[in-house]
């Protein structure tokens, strides 16, 4: 569905994006995942073919992303990071200007989704709140019912109810066949709503994997309280469980063994209580953002 | 070109193409009865002066000796530099509109993320701009035309002269817009755009004005747009073909030049 291959693009001095490649099959919700100034705006830029690559290809329905842009966008419903809309625009009369721009009727399907997320559709842009605009704007690059969606961190100024509420819809899209590409600076979005995600960090892809790729390598935190805080002392830890904290009467341990096989190692232990927490994604996306990062490879790609 | 972006600018221009086309007309129904009273109560002492004399020479591209007589007045009309400033101000407004002002104003992402090439925003506009270019041409016809109703014939311009004049006028217009459309095209930044247009056309203007003063400047005022407008020979001989086509011309090489930059510049909002 989309392809970016060794895609380059800086701005003069500054950073922009380097050797980015990319591969986002059809029907998958895909987050890109970066701290501001990452290059998630600019790899999206050159998506849309508002930059040119300076080096590299960037596809998308296997066709140019630069040369044949204006075919592609036909197919795709884009929510810009810094959404800026004309005065004059409400969600009405919006829908009617940009239907007509797209020649495909929306103005039906656009009025159903704002009367789901409660804007009115004859406010006009001008006097709009923030989350407003962000609605209007989500409408307006959702109701075509594109094939691909790119969303620049669209969730930015929206209430919890309404992100919700998108989550939903961009799961409901994804299967019906459509294709999202989500940028977002927060991983919790990411964690909850994707199926695979690209990490980008200084202008360059440090890990793209699936979520359940990720959450395999993931650690999980295992907290054995001991009956007897006595016994604990003459209790060996098995070879696939490192304790970095050890007291009296508790541990702290990370797992590299098999659940099932600690849970009955535990079992003949005499143990008070036993918790397990799910794979800590935080401290893999943090390992990628340290500077001393090992993962970021020479290429840019993962 | 694309209807849904012709109709959008239509809309977001109607009430500046409105404002100066309702300008121009007023002042061009005014002028010929002012200068019918100026002319007749104040025996042109001002038009003795040699500076006014040599501006008014300059902007009508004629020399005359004496003070200004009837038909040198009503020319006047059709170069006066309300007239040249309403004219350039309406095609510099609309023209800088895209990319420079889209970009200026973040609107542009929302433009081209939609299945528009930029082929399709640059023709869309150039229809919006020369339609209002055209109204506001025929806004300014429509004022003269009138006040020839209400003044002495001397002062009234033929009406077999009143469509050279508009079509001089309307490629004065769209040289502009061109000019215009090519500083857009390389810009990020309205103000700047505008301002560069700007100081492009009152170059130009100047170049005329000094070219009257300083001999050795007469050669290069063929690169100022006034040399082309030229109202006064439009109403003694008719239609100025040559002067039409050179703006023309120039117009359509702007023009490109200013398609071909904004088919290749990158578009960044930050």
């Amino acid at each position: 569905m989309v392809e970016l291959s060794n895609v380059t693009r800086r701005y003069g001095r500054r950073r922009g994006i380097e050797r980015v490649s990319l591969s986002i099959p059809a029907g998958t919700l895909y987050g890109f995942l970066g701290p501001n100034g990452a290059g998630k705006t600019t790899t999206i830029r050159v998506l849309l073919g508002l930059l040119r690559p300076q080096a590299g290809r960037a596809s998308a329905f296997g066709l140019d992303c630069w040369s044949d842009s204006a075919v592609i966008k036909r197919d795709v419903g884009y929510l810009p990071g810094d959404l800026r809309l004309y005065g004059w625009m409400s969600c009405r009369n919006g829908l009617r200007a940009v239907e007509r721009i797209r020649r495909r009727p929306m103005t039906a399907a656009g009025l159903a989704l704002a009367q789901e997320w409660d804007l009115d559709p004859d406010v006009r842009a001008s006097r709009m709140s923030r989350g407003m605009r962000q609605k209007l704007g989500l409408i307006l690059a959702l109701a075509h019912r594109p094939r691909l969606l790119v969303m620049d961190e669209p969730t930015a100024a929206l209430d919890p109810l309404m992100q919700e509420s998108l989550y939903t819809h961009l799961r409901r899209r994804v299967a019906e066949g459509a294709t999202v590409f989500f940028s977002s600076h927060t991983l919790g979005e990411v964690e909850r709503l994707c199926d695979r995600v690209a990490i980008v960090r200084r202008g360059r892809i440090v890990a793209d994997e699936t979520l359940a790729a990720l959450r395999a390598r993931a650690q999980r935190v295992v907290t054995i309280h001991w009956h007897d805080g006595a016994a604990s002392g003459s209790i060996d830890p098995p070879s696939g469980l490192t304790v970095y904290r050890r007291q009296k009467d508790r541990w702290d341990a990370t797992p590299s063994m098999p659940i099932a096989e600690l849970v009955r190692w535990a079992a003949s232990q005499p143990i008070a209580d036993l918790t397990i927490s799910p794979p800590d994604l935080t401290t893999v996306f943090q390992s990628y953002y340290r500077d001393d990062n090992p993962a970021e490879p020479g290429d840019g790609s993962a | 070109m694309n209807r849904g972006l012709v109709l959008k600018w239509a809309r977001e221009t109607a009430w500046v193409t409105v404002a100066f086309a309702a300008a121009l007309a007023l002042f061009e129904g005014l002028i010929p009865v002012f200068f019918e009273t100026f002319l007749e109560e104040s025996a042109g002492q001002l038009l003795n002066l040699r500076f006014v004399q040599r501006l008014i020479q300059t902007l009508l591209g004629v020399e005359f000796e004496g003070g200004l007589d009837a038909q040198a007045a009503v020319s006047f009309a059709w170069v006066h530099p309300m007239v040249l400033v309403l004219t350039w101000g309406l095609a510099i407004t609309i023209c800088t509109r895209c990319p420079a002002g889209e970009i200026g104003a973040g609107t542009v992402d929302v433009l081209l993320g939609l299945p528009v090439s930029r082929w399709d925003v640059h023709l869309s506009l150039t229809v919006v701009s020369m339609a209002a270019g055209a109204a506001a041409v025929l806004a300014a016809l429509a004022g003269s035309w009138l006040s020839g109703q209400f003044v002495g014939d001397e002062y009234r311009i033929p009406v077999r002269a009143l469509p050279p004049l508009a079509a001089n006028l309307f490629c004065l217009y769209a040289a502009v817009a061109a000019a215009a459309t090519l500083v857009s095209s390389i810009s990020s930044h309205r103000g700047r755009a505008v301002g560069g247009a700007f100081a492009l056309v009152v170059g130009s203007f100047m170049l005329s004005v000094f070219a009257q003063f300083w001999p050795a400047l007469r050669p290069a005022a063929r690169f100022s747009v006034l040399t082309y407008y030229r109202p006064f020979y439009i109403i003694r001989d008719g239609w100025a073909w040559s002067d039409m086509a050179t703006l023309f011309g120039a117009g359509a090489a702007l023009w490109a030049c200013a398609a071909v930059m904004f088919r290749r510049r990158d578009i960044c909002t930050t």
